[in-house]
Protein backbone atom coordinates (compact mmCIF):
# COMPACT_ATOMS: atom_id res chain seq x y z
CA UNK A 1 0.00 0.00 0.00
CA UNK A 2 1.12 3.64 -0.84
CA UNK A 3 2.57 5.44 2.30
CA UNK A 4 0.72 8.64 0.81
CA UNK A 5 -2.68 6.94 1.47
CA UNK A 6 -2.10 6.52 4.92
CA UNK A 7 -3.26 8.48 7.91
CA UNK A 8 -0.49 9.44 10.17
CA UNK A 9 -1.40 7.28 12.83
CA UNK A 10 -0.91 4.45 10.22
CA UNK A 11 2.72 5.89 9.50
CA UNK A 12 4.02 5.98 12.72
CA UNK A 13 3.08 2.31 13.48
CA UNK A 14 4.52 1.38 10.24
CA UNK A 15 7.72 3.48 11.47
CA UNK A 16 7.67 1.64 15.10
CA UNK A 17 7.05 -1.58 12.74
CA UNK A 18 10.64 -1.29 11.60
CA UNK A 19 9.69 0.71 8.17
CA UNK A 20 11.88 4.16 8.23
CA UNK A 21 10.26 5.22 4.72
CA UNK A 22 7.17 5.95 6.51
CA UNK A 23 9.06 8.93 8.90
CA UNK A 24 10.31 10.15 5.80
CA UNK A 25 6.23 10.81 4.74
CA UNK A 26 5.74 12.34 7.87
CA UNK A 27 8.48 15.12 7.65
CA UNK A 28 7.38 15.56 3.81
CA UNK A 29 4.10 16.31 5.46
CA UNK A 30 4.48 18.28 8.18
CA UNK A 31 8.33 19.70 8.03
CA UNK A 32 6.61 23.02 6.46
CA UNK A 33 4.29 23.60 9.85
CA UNK A 34 7.17 22.78 12.02
CA UNK A 35 9.46 25.75 10.00
CA UNK A 36 7.14 27.82 10.43
CA UNK A 37 5.98 27.54 14.25
CA UNK A 38 9.83 27.47 14.73
CA UNK A 39 10.64 30.36 12.64
CA UNK A 40 7.94 32.59 13.92
CA UNK A 41 8.58 31.90 17.80
CA UNK A 42 12.57 32.13 17.41
CA UNK A 43 12.80 35.18 15.20
CA UNK A 44 16.14 34.60 14.67
CA UNK A 45 16.11 32.65 11.32
CA UNK A 46 19.86 31.33 11.45
CA UNK A 47 18.06 28.86 14.10
CA UNK A 48 15.19 27.78 12.58
CA UNK A 49 16.68 25.22 10.36
CA UNK A 50 18.77 23.35 13.74
CA UNK A 51 15.76 23.62 15.50
CA UNK A 52 13.59 22.06 12.83
CA UNK A 53 15.93 18.83 12.62
CA UNK A 54 16.21 18.90 15.94
CA UNK A 55 11.96 18.51 16.06
CA UNK A 56 12.18 15.88 13.90
CA UNK A 57 15.50 14.06 15.57
CA UNK A 58 13.74 14.04 18.79
CA UNK A 59 9.90 13.01 17.64
CA UNK A 60 11.72 9.78 15.88
CA UNK A 61 13.15 9.00 19.26
CA UNK A 62 10.20 9.80 20.78
CA UNK A 63 7.84 7.80 18.18
CA UNK A 64 7.12 5.00 20.68
CA UNK A 65 5.00 7.15 22.91
CA UNK A 66 3.37 9.27 20.57
CA UNK A 67 -0.25 8.60 22.10
CA UNK A 68 -2.99 8.46 19.18
CA UNK A 69 -5.33 10.40 20.77
CA UNK A 70 -3.66 13.50 19.65
CA UNK A 71 -3.27 14.73 16.34
CA UNK A 72 0.23 13.72 14.97
CA UNK A 73 0.91 17.81 13.81
CA UNK A 74 0.19 18.90 17.23
CA UNK A 75 2.33 16.46 18.82
CA UNK A 76 5.25 17.27 16.88
CA UNK A 77 4.61 21.07 16.97
CA UNK A 78 4.52 21.09 21.08
CA UNK A 79 7.93 19.55 20.34
CA UNK A 80 9.04 22.09 18.15
CA UNK A 81 7.31 24.61 20.90
CA UNK A 82 9.16 23.59 23.12
CA UNK A 83 12.27 23.31 21.46
CA UNK A 84 12.11 27.10 20.37
CA UNK A 85 10.87 28.64 24.08
CA UNK A 86 13.85 26.76 25.44
CA UNK A 87 16.62 27.83 22.73
CA UNK A 88 15.39 31.19 23.67
CA UNK A 89 15.95 31.22 27.76
CA UNK A 90 19.32 28.67 26.51
CA UNK A 91 20.42 32.26 24.45
CA UNK A 92 19.05 34.43 27.54
CA UNK A 93 21.13 32.94 29.54
CA UNK A 94 24.79 32.83 27.55
CA UNK A 95 24.18 36.85 27.02
CA UNK A 96 23.54 36.90 30.45
CA UNK A 97 26.85 35.26 31.76
CA UNK A 98 28.37 36.92 28.92
CA UNK A 99 27.45 40.52 29.83
CA UNK A 100 28.52 39.59 33.67
CA UNK A 101 31.84 38.14 32.60
CA UNK A 102 32.23 41.22 30.50
CA UNK A 103 31.22 43.69 33.54
CA UNK A 104 33.82 41.62 36.11
CA UNK A 105 36.85 42.46 33.53
CA UNK A 106 35.83 45.90 33.13
CA UNK A 107 35.52 45.15 29.35
CA UNK A 108 33.36 47.24 26.90
CA UNK A 109 30.21 44.78 25.99
CA UNK A 110 31.15 44.17 22.28
CA UNK A 111 28.07 44.02 20.02
CA UNK A 112 26.60 40.33 19.94
CA UNK A 113 26.46 38.89 16.52
CA UNK A 114 22.97 38.09 15.88
CA UNK A 115 23.22 36.63 12.87
CA UNK A 116 22.67 38.83 9.27
CA UNK A 117 18.92 38.25 9.37
CA UNK A 118 17.83 40.51 11.73
CA UNK A 119 13.73 40.93 10.75
CA UNK A 120 13.37 44.80 9.17
CA UNK A 121 9.76 46.52 11.10
CA UNK A 122 8.67 45.43 7.83
CA UNK A 123 7.82 42.37 8.47
CA UNK A 124 5.69 41.31 10.38
CA UNK A 125 8.12 38.82 12.18
CA UNK A 126 9.87 41.97 13.81
CA UNK A 127 6.10 42.72 15.62
CA UNK A 128 6.11 39.32 16.90
CA UNK A 129 9.84 39.50 17.93
CA UNK A 130 8.48 42.37 20.43
CA UNK A 131 6.60 40.15 22.12
CA UNK A 132 6.75 38.16 25.45
CA UNK A 133 8.45 34.28 24.07
CA UNK A 134 4.78 32.64 25.86
CA UNK A 135 2.69 35.46 24.41
CA UNK A 136 4.14 34.75 21.04
CA UNK A 137 4.11 30.83 20.91
CA UNK A 138 0.24 31.12 22.00
CA UNK A 139 -0.49 33.72 19.01
CA UNK A 140 1.70 31.64 16.33
CA UNK A 141 -0.52 28.25 17.87
CA UNK A 142 -3.97 30.01 18.18
CA UNK A 143 -3.95 32.02 15.40
CA UNK A 144 -1.24 30.89 12.44
CA UNK A 145 -1.86 27.29 12.98
CA UNK A 146 -5.36 27.47 14.59
CA UNK A 147 -5.12 25.45 17.26
CA UNK A 148 -8.03 25.65 19.89
CA UNK A 149 -7.27 26.93 23.18
CA UNK A 150 -7.07 23.40 24.60
CA UNK A 151 -5.11 22.49 22.19
CA UNK A 152 -2.37 25.90 22.51
CA UNK A 153 -2.53 24.87 26.64
CA UNK A 154 -1.52 21.49 25.86
CA UNK A 155 1.61 22.37 24.07
CA UNK A 156 2.26 25.01 26.20
CA UNK A 157 1.73 22.96 29.46
CA UNK A 158 -0.20 25.92 30.87
CA UNK A 159 -3.67 26.26 31.82
CA UNK A 160 -6.36 27.34 29.34
CA UNK A 161 -7.13 31.04 31.03
CA UNK A 162 -3.41 31.19 31.26
CA UNK A 163 -3.30 31.15 27.21
CA UNK A 164 -6.37 32.92 27.37
CA UNK A 165 -4.21 35.77 28.98
CA UNK A 166 -1.45 35.09 26.99
CA UNK A 167 -3.69 35.45 23.52
CA UNK A 168 -5.23 38.97 25.03
CA UNK A 169 -1.69 40.69 26.67
CA UNK A 170 0.02 39.76 23.25
CA UNK A 171 -2.95 41.06 20.74
CA UNK A 172 -3.08 44.12 23.55
CA UNK A 173 0.85 45.03 22.83
CA UNK A 174 1.10 44.00 18.98
CA UNK A 175 -2.07 47.23 18.72
CA UNK A 176 -0.12 49.23 20.88
CA UNK A 177 3.10 48.57 18.46
CA UNK A 178 1.61 48.96 15.42
CA UNK A 179 -0.41 52.20 16.20
CA UNK A 180 3.10 54.05 16.38
CA UNK A 181 3.56 55.71 13.24
CA UNK A 182 5.66 55.95 11.51
CA UNK A 183 7.63 52.65 11.90
CA UNK A 184 10.42 52.42 13.60
CA UNK A 185 13.61 51.96 12.26
CA UNK A 186 15.42 48.23 12.79
CA UNK A 187 16.81 47.87 15.81
CA UNK A 188 17.84 44.11 17.43
CA UNK A 189 15.42 41.74 17.81
CA UNK A 190 14.40 41.37 21.73
CA UNK A 191 13.54 38.26 21.54
CA UNK A 192 16.82 36.80 20.98
CA UNK A 193 19.08 38.90 23.43
CA UNK B 1 -23.54 46.99 14.00
CA UNK B 2 -21.18 50.59 15.10
CA UNK B 3 -17.90 51.14 15.75
CA UNK B 4 -18.35 51.22 19.73
CA UNK B 5 -19.79 46.89 18.98
CA UNK B 6 -16.36 46.21 17.50
CA UNK B 7 -14.59 47.92 20.55
CA UNK B 8 -16.83 45.49 22.38
CA UNK B 9 -16.67 42.13 20.17
CA UNK B 10 -13.11 42.62 18.48
CA UNK B 11 -11.06 40.27 20.89
CA UNK B 12 -14.06 37.57 21.01
CA UNK B 13 -13.63 37.77 17.29
CA UNK B 14 -10.15 37.38 17.26
CA UNK B 15 -11.11 34.53 20.10
CA UNK B 16 -13.01 32.62 17.34
CA UNK B 17 -15.37 33.05 20.42
CA UNK B 18 -18.47 34.83 17.98
CA UNK B 19 -20.96 32.99 16.36
CA UNK B 20 -20.77 33.22 12.50
CA UNK B 21 -23.36 35.43 11.61
CA UNK B 22 -21.84 38.02 14.55
CA UNK B 23 -18.46 37.27 13.16
CA UNK B 24 -19.81 38.14 9.53
CA UNK B 25 -20.91 41.44 11.04
CA UNK B 26 -17.49 42.50 12.80
CA UNK B 27 -15.65 41.31 9.19
CA UNK B 28 -18.05 43.18 7.07
CA UNK B 29 -17.87 46.64 9.55
CA UNK B 30 -13.85 46.65 9.48
CA UNK B 31 -14.18 46.30 5.65
CA UNK B 32 -15.92 49.50 5.29
CA UNK B 33 -15.25 51.65 8.41
CA UNK B 34 -11.98 53.69 7.90
CA UNK B 35 -11.63 54.46 11.52
CA UNK B 36 -11.94 50.77 12.84
CA UNK B 37 -9.76 49.35 10.00
CA UNK B 38 -7.02 52.25 10.94
CA UNK B 39 -7.68 50.55 14.61
CA UNK B 40 -7.52 46.97 14.34
CA UNK B 41 -6.49 46.26 10.97
CA UNK B 42 -2.63 46.16 10.90
CA UNK B 43 -3.02 43.36 13.73
CA UNK B 44 -5.78 41.44 11.98
CA UNK B 45 -3.96 41.45 8.58
CA UNK B 46 -1.06 40.20 11.14
CA UNK B 47 -2.48 37.51 12.87
CA UNK B 48 -4.61 36.70 9.68
CA UNK B 49 -2.51 36.83 7.10
CA UNK B 50 1.04 35.37 8.24
CA UNK B 51 4.02 35.34 5.68
CA UNK B 52 5.10 31.80 4.96
CA UNK B 53 8.07 30.92 6.35
CA UNK B 54 10.30 29.24 3.59
CA UNK B 55 11.54 25.97 4.70
CA UNK B 56 15.38 26.05 3.77
CA UNK B 57 16.81 24.00 0.73
CA UNK B 58 17.42 20.75 1.13
CA UNK B 59 16.24 20.27 4.89
CA UNK B 60 13.99 17.53 4.47
CA UNK B 61 17.19 15.49 2.97
CA UNK B 62 19.26 16.47 6.40
CA UNK B 63 17.04 15.63 8.63
CA UNK B 64 16.71 12.06 6.92
CA UNK B 65 20.13 11.77 7.37
CA UNK B 66 20.47 12.53 10.77
CA UNK B 67 17.21 10.07 11.60
CA UNK B 68 18.76 7.13 9.68
CA UNK B 69 21.70 6.42 12.35
CA UNK B 70 19.11 6.25 15.04
CA UNK B 71 18.02 2.86 16.41
CA UNK B 72 14.39 2.19 15.47
CA UNK B 73 11.64 3.97 18.76
CA UNK B 74 9.87 1.13 20.25
CA UNK B 75 6.39 1.50 20.78
CA UNK B 76 4.70 2.39 24.04
CA UNK B 77 8.27 2.43 25.98
CA UNK B 78 8.38 5.62 27.92
CA UNK B 79 10.53 8.25 28.56
CA UNK B 80 11.58 8.89 32.06
CA UNK B 81 13.55 11.60 31.76
CA UNK B 82 11.10 13.50 30.66
CA UNK B 83 8.42 12.25 32.95
CA UNK B 84 8.88 12.61 36.26
CA UNK B 85 8.70 9.04 38.12
CA UNK B 86 5.02 8.71 39.42
CA UNK B 87 6.41 8.64 43.40
CA UNK B 88 8.30 11.84 42.50
CA UNK B 89 4.57 13.41 42.69
CA UNK B 90 4.40 12.66 46.28
CA UNK B 91 6.64 15.76 47.11
CA UNK B 92 4.06 18.25 46.20
CA UNK B 93 1.65 16.16 47.75
CA UNK B 94 -0.19 18.43 50.33
CA UNK B 95 0.23 15.34 53.11
CA UNK B 96 4.28 15.01 52.05
CA UNK B 97 5.46 17.50 54.71
CA UNK B 98 3.94 15.79 57.48
CA UNK B 99 4.79 11.89 56.37
CA UNK B 100 8.36 13.27 55.98
CA UNK B 101 8.10 14.88 59.58
CA UNK B 102 6.81 11.43 60.71
CA UNK B 103 9.09 9.53 58.90
CA UNK B 104 11.82 11.56 60.03
CA UNK B 105 10.37 11.28 63.83
CA UNK B 106 10.02 7.57 63.96
CA UNK B 107 14.03 7.50 62.40
CA UNK B 108 15.55 9.61 65.44
CA UNK B 109 13.57 7.97 67.98
CA UNK B 110 15.01 4.42 66.45
CA UNK B 111 18.32 6.14 66.68
CA UNK B 112 18.16 7.38 70.39
CA UNK B 113 16.84 4.19 71.38
CA UNK B 114 20.12 2.83 70.31
CA UNK B 115 22.18 4.89 72.65
CA UNK B 116 21.80 3.45 76.66
CA UNK B 117 20.61 5.86 79.10
CA UNK B 118 22.28 6.17 82.76
CA UNK B 119 25.18 4.06 82.49
CA UNK B 120 28.27 6.33 83.61
CA UNK B 121 29.88 6.23 79.73
CA UNK B 122 28.00 6.25 77.28
CA UNK B 123 28.80 3.05 74.24
CA UNK B 124 28.80 4.22 70.33
CA UNK B 125 25.47 4.17 69.39
CA UNK B 126 24.96 0.51 67.11
CA UNK B 127 24.00 2.44 63.70
CA UNK B 128 27.15 3.11 61.51
CA UNK B 129 27.87 6.54 60.61
CA UNK B 130 24.76 7.73 62.04
CA UNK B 131 23.50 11.27 60.66
CA UNK B 132 23.31 13.53 63.19
CA UNK B 133 19.55 14.56 64.47
CA UNK B 134 20.26 18.27 62.74
CA UNK B 135 21.22 16.61 59.34
CA UNK B 136 17.92 15.01 59.36
CA UNK B 137 15.67 18.30 60.44
CA UNK B 138 17.30 19.38 57.37
CA UNK B 139 16.47 16.62 54.75
CA UNK B 140 12.64 16.33 56.12
CA UNK B 141 12.73 20.31 55.98
CA UNK B 142 14.83 20.08 52.71
CA UNK B 143 11.68 17.07 51.74
CA UNK B 144 9.02 20.11 53.04
CA UNK B 145 9.84 21.98 50.92
CA UNK B 146 11.36 21.33 47.31
CA UNK B 147 10.66 24.56 45.94
CA UNK B 148 11.95 27.05 48.31
CA UNK B 149 15.76 27.31 48.77
CA UNK B 150 15.36 30.61 50.98
CA UNK B 151 13.59 28.37 53.33
CA UNK B 152 15.97 25.28 53.54
CA UNK B 153 17.80 24.84 56.62
CA UNK B 154 21.42 25.18 56.31
CA UNK B 155 22.97 21.66 55.89
CA UNK B 156 20.36 20.61 52.90
CA UNK B 157 21.27 24.08 51.49
CA UNK B 158 24.50 23.41 51.27
CA UNK B 159 24.09 19.76 49.50
CA UNK B 160 21.90 21.69 46.88
CA UNK B 161 24.49 24.19 46.24
CA UNK B 162 27.23 21.95 45.99
CA UNK B 163 24.94 20.48 43.12
CA UNK B 164 23.93 23.43 41.48
CA UNK B 165 27.52 24.42 41.55
CA UNK B 166 28.36 21.48 39.87
CA UNK B 167 25.95 22.36 37.20
CA UNK B 168 26.82 25.65 37.21
CA UNK B 169 30.40 24.95 36.71
CA UNK B 170 30.02 23.14 32.75
CA UNK B 171 31.77 25.29 29.83
CA UNK B 172 29.54 27.68 27.99
CA UNK B 173 29.65 25.65 24.97
CA UNK B 174 26.69 23.20 26.73
CA UNK B 175 24.71 26.20 26.56
CA UNK B 176 24.95 26.10 23.28
CA UNK B 177 22.63 23.85 21.77
CA UNK B 178 24.06 20.61 20.58
CA UNK B 179 22.60 18.46 17.18
CA UNK B 180 20.30 16.54 18.81
CA UNK B 181 20.92 14.46 21.54
CA UNK B 182 17.88 13.00 23.06
CA UNK B 183 19.05 12.62 26.20
CA UNK B 184 19.56 16.07 27.84
CA UNK B 185 16.98 18.43 25.69
CA UNK B 186 15.94 20.60 28.97
CA UNK B 187 11.97 20.61 29.55
CA UNK B 188 9.98 23.84 29.25
CA UNK B 189 10.22 24.14 32.90
CA UNK B 190 12.66 27.22 32.39
CA UNK B 191 13.20 27.99 35.96
CA UNK B 192 16.15 25.95 37.36
CA UNK B 193 14.32 23.34 39.79
CA UNK B 194 16.29 22.49 42.89
CA UNK B 195 17.50 18.85 42.53
CA UNK B 196 14.98 16.58 44.08
CA UNK B 197 16.20 12.96 43.29
CA UNK B 198 19.86 13.52 44.40
CA UNK B 199 18.32 14.77 48.00
CA UNK B 200 15.85 11.29 48.02
CA UNK B 201 18.72 9.23 46.72
CA UNK B 202 21.08 10.48 49.89
CA UNK B 203 18.67 10.10 52.29
CA UNK B 204 17.71 6.87 51.15
CA UNK B 205 21.31 6.11 51.35
CA UNK B 206 21.33 6.92 54.84
CA UNK B 207 18.73 4.45 55.40
CA UNK B 208 15.64 6.22 56.05
ZN1 LIG C 1 -16.08 51.48 12.95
Amino acid sequence: MSHDKLTDGELVRAVLGGDRQAFGVLVDRHLSAVVAVVGRIVCNRADVEDLAQDTFVRAFGRLGQYGQEHSFRNWLLKIATNLSLNHLQARKRERGRYLRLAETRGEAVAEVDEGPELPSPREWQYWLSKLDESQRAAIVLFHFHEMSYAEVAEALDAPINTVRTYLHRGRKRLRELMSVRPLPESEPCSAVI
Amino acid sequence: MQCRDIKLQIEAWWDRDLPPETAARVERHLETCPDCRAEYGPVTQLLRHPEPVAVPDGLRDRILAAVEPLPLPVAGKSDNRRHPRPWIGFLHAPWAGALAACLTFAFLAWVSSMIPVGGSHIEEPVVTNPPSPLVLASWAGALTMPGQMGALPAIARAAVFEQVVQERAAPPETFVRNRISDQDLPSLDATPAIPQIPILLRLSALGA
